[in-house]
């Protein structure tokens, strides 16, 4: 049993922290949040210089084979550093909704998501879903030469503003589940786009009598509900490292603070209490970490139960865990701590935000629950 | 990054639970499943067992006579051992007095005291706390005087777990007064049959007697039985609060009680309001609180997972490892008081005549009102929380 991670992996972790400390400063954040702006052209291009597109896909698609734990390092950093880039949104979730389709059309696209050339979007829910992606309202009927007509909307769809091709979920006639890979720009295709808890950007996709061809349904019935799963819990253990990295940045702000505030002459950081808020926070980000990592290796295999085991313990832990951590930073810092001005409110908005993103507690302690009782 | 067993540790483990289907006797399996805690001769006669096989010192090094394992051999005996039923051995002459004398001790104390230690014949209890002295230790005033080849000790403990059961007592004391408290304490090794020593019974709430009051008057002891020098009790107890972290979670034992208290929930009969008949786990609410158990305890396994690969990676953590204990034990308290609350008045019996409706259940009070201890002894969770934010601060 061993946690350390390879010199590679610690390369990869390394370069993650100096370009964000260096690209996406909280300055930064704060002007694109006022700008209502989640996302750079330029800096997306740094990403894939960086090869961060790559890493977590195939060799077969131009990818580095990277590991979910890869993907992990990565995705804490951003949290770390509070950096709102659709990284997770427009290229990890529904790359990886392309890879475990496998289709050919479905690996052309993840190919040029890759190299840079497109992003993506997966709208897998909608308003009434609640968390499940099987729960699908919008319809496809048949269209000529096997194409499909959509009509539905799917909802809070996180990065879509950002992407060129949406991947959303259907149900046909039949009631059999489809992927279909829907260009922003086709006729029929609306959306409407909104700021987000985290700062980021998400958008409604309408979709009105919006016919797709043959070659747009890149997977059907339970093939098409399984990647799309399997996606949304590689997401979710990446989701879990970012909630990871935004607490350890919180709890280290928080000590700071707590040593440099005086009051009555003194540190707050010497009153009792606020020493065992920041133990019990401190507690609950180990107990996180090594969470994370497990999901990182148990959940990243193809076979559900031990996958949805893995990842929804870790979930169910986290949005608990880091939901705590994240409210004591704030009571810890006073007043300041919910202002806009200082970074620790926007931290406490992201950590809601990701705790229940793609599941919260309840909907990850539930699925516990059915895959080991 | 591996979470995997090896191949030889994955050995290991087939070779210690067949020898542990073996050798746990029926008696105490009997009583782990119903969650009862062994008695004296139950207690002693599994720790004799143990040591004939050269398996109760499992931490110590092998020239002390431990069976050189690894911490994650050490780690894997222990989750075995709690799975097949088997209590925890008592602590007091394995992981504290008996690492304090190969420390510190003189070869004469070695050759007296670790033979039967390792062996499971000897029995200890812990000398610490005194009435006016439980968290601030270093305030003790049970003092020894010097006299010829002697120290004359008068005071008392409380709090001293199977006090009733030991033949040897090691105790902190005082032998110097006019120092600063801490340097003013000595590690005394007292023979619980010397004449002057009281043993007083305190009662707990879980309705058995485990704790004492101890009483030394004029209690004569040799110089011998000094540990280190005169001076040295505060450093060498310090020592003990870090020396092997590996089970201090609790991971192995609450394990098995998760387990125990699913099968409890099935085994025990429930009928719904349409008369439907079946079991409490048929309860979607019972089956969530073992569900969040469950994550609970496999953050803490996981977290006690990273301790054990660091120890072995000679790398002890530090603040990280303290944590171990406060979550350890507020899970097991977590674990016990559900058992409480899930059995409803099958839980409220108090040595009913007959088991009513599930032995288990009737029982259930026990390890719950004793393990509101578990967040006390050992150094307070608040004390330990003190502890830690010294190390996160520095204020």
């Amino acid at each position: 049993m061993d946690f350390r991670i390879s010199d590679e992996q610690r390369m990869l972790d390394d370069s993650a922290a100096k370009f964000l400390a260096g690209q996406f400063t909280f300055d930064l954040y704060r002007k694109q949040l006022d700008a209502g702006v989640a996302f750079d052209e330029k800096r997306w291009a740094a990403i894939a210089e960086l090869g961060w597109l790559a890493l977590p896909f195939p060799e077969s698609v131009g990818g580095f084979g990277g590991t979910l734990v890869d993907i992990q390092l990565i995705a804490r950093r951003l949290g770390e550093r509070l950096c709102t880039d659709p990284w997770l949104a427009c290229a990890v979730l529904p790359g990886k909704a392309l890879e475990f389709a496998g289709a050919p059309a479905a690996l052309a696209l993840l190919e040029k998501i890759v190299s840079g050339e497109t992003r993506a979007a997966l709208g897998a829910y909608e308003a009434a879903s609640h968390y499940e992606p099987a729960v699908i309202a919008t319809r496809a009927t048949a269209a000529a030469a096997g194409g499909v007509t959509l009509n539905g909307t799917k909802s809070v769809v996180f990065g879509a503003e950002y992407a060129q091709v949406y991947l959303v979920t259907a149900r046909d006639e039949k009631g059999d589940a489809l992927l279909v890979a829907v260009p922003a720009n086709a006729a029929g295709v609306s959306a409407s786009h909104y700021r987000v808890l985290d700062g980021s950007r998400a958008s409604e996709i309408m979709l009105a009598n919006a016919t797709l061809p043959a070659d747009a349904v890149l997977a059907r019935g339970e093939a098409a509900l399984e990647a799309v799963r399997r996606a949304l819990d590689v997401a979710n253990a990446a989701v879990c490292a970012d909630l990871l990295g935004a607490v350890g940045a919180m709890l280290q702000k928080t000590q700071d603070y707590a040593r440099t505030r005086k009051q009555f002459g003194v540190a707050i950081g010497t009153f009792q209490v606020i020493q065992h808020y920041l133990v019990d926070m401190f507690i609950e980000v180990q107990q996180s970490e090594s969470l994370v990592w497990m999901a990182g290796i148990r959940g990243d295999t193809a076979e559900r139960n031990e996958r949805e085991k893995a990842v929804s313990t870790t979930k169910a832990y986290l949005a608990r865990a880091a939901v705590q951590v994240a409210q004591k930073a704030v009571q810890i810092h006073g007043g300041i701590g919910v202002t806009e001005e200082l970074d620790i409110g926007h931290y406490f908005r992201r950590v809601t935000h990701y705790a229940q993103m793609f599941g919260d507690r309840d909907a990850h302690v539930q699925r516990y629950m059915r895959v080991t009782q | 990054m591996n979470l995997e067993f090896t191949e030889a540790e994955l050995a290991f483990q087939r070779e210690v639970r067949a020898w542990f289907e073996q050798h746990v006797p029926a008696a105490l399996k009997a009583r782990a499943a119903i969650g009862v805690m062994s008695d004296k001769a139950g207690q002693h006669g599994w720790e004799e067992i143990l040591g004939s096989k050269g398996w109760l010192a499992v931490g110590w090094p092998a020239q002390h006579g431990g069976p050189g394992w690894t911490a994650t051999q050490r780690y894997i005996f222990d989750l075995e051992r709690a799975r097949a039923g088997a209590p925890p051995a008592t602590p007091f002459g394995i992981s504290m007095v008996g690492p304090v004398i190969y420390t510190f001790g003189t070869p004469d104390q070695k050759a007296q005291h670790l033979p039967g230690i390792v062996n499971g014949k000897v029995h200890w209890c812990q000398g610490y706390s005194e009435p006016n002295s439980g968290s601030d230790l270093a305030s003790l005033k049970t003092a020894a005087v010097r006299d010829g080849d002697h120290y004359v000790v008068n005071g008392q403990k409380i709090w001293t777990t199977q006090g009733h059961w030991a033949d040897w007592c090691f105790c902190l004391v005082r032998t110097d007064s006019t120092v600063k408290q801490q340097l003013g304490i000595s590690f005394l090794l007292i023979d619980m049959k010397t004449p002057g020593i009281e043993i007083r019974p305190i009662h707990s709430i879980d309705g058995h007697h485990h704790l004492n009051e101890v009483y030394f008057t004029d209690v004569r002891v040799p110089v011998a039985n000094l540990v280190g020098s005169e001076g040295m009790g505060w450093t060498i107890a310090k020592f003990l609060l870090t020396h092997e972290r590996t089970t201090i979670a609790g991971v192995a034992d609450s394990k098995r009680e998760i387990e125990r208290l699913r099968g409890m929930l099935q085994a025990t009969k429930q009928t719904d309001a349409n008369g439907k008949e079946g079991s409490r786990w048929d309860d979607a609410f019972a089956r969530r609180r073992v569900a969040e158990l469950e994550i609970e305890l496999a953050a803490l396994e996981y977290t006690n997972f990273r301790t054990v690969a660091a120890t072995e990676e000679g790398k002890p953590l530090g603040a990280e490892s303290s944590g171990l204990k406060i979550k350890g034990t507020e899970l097991q308290q977590a674990i016990t008081q559900a058992m409480v609350e899930l059995g409803g008045h099958l839980s409220l019996t108090w040595n009913a005549p007959q088991p009513v409706g599930s032995e288990a259940f009737n029982h259930a009070h026990e390890r719950y009102n004793f393990l509101r201890a578990a967040t006390i002894y050992g150094g307070t969770n608040e004390i330990q929380k003190n502890v830690i934010a010294k190390m996160l601060l520095g204020l």
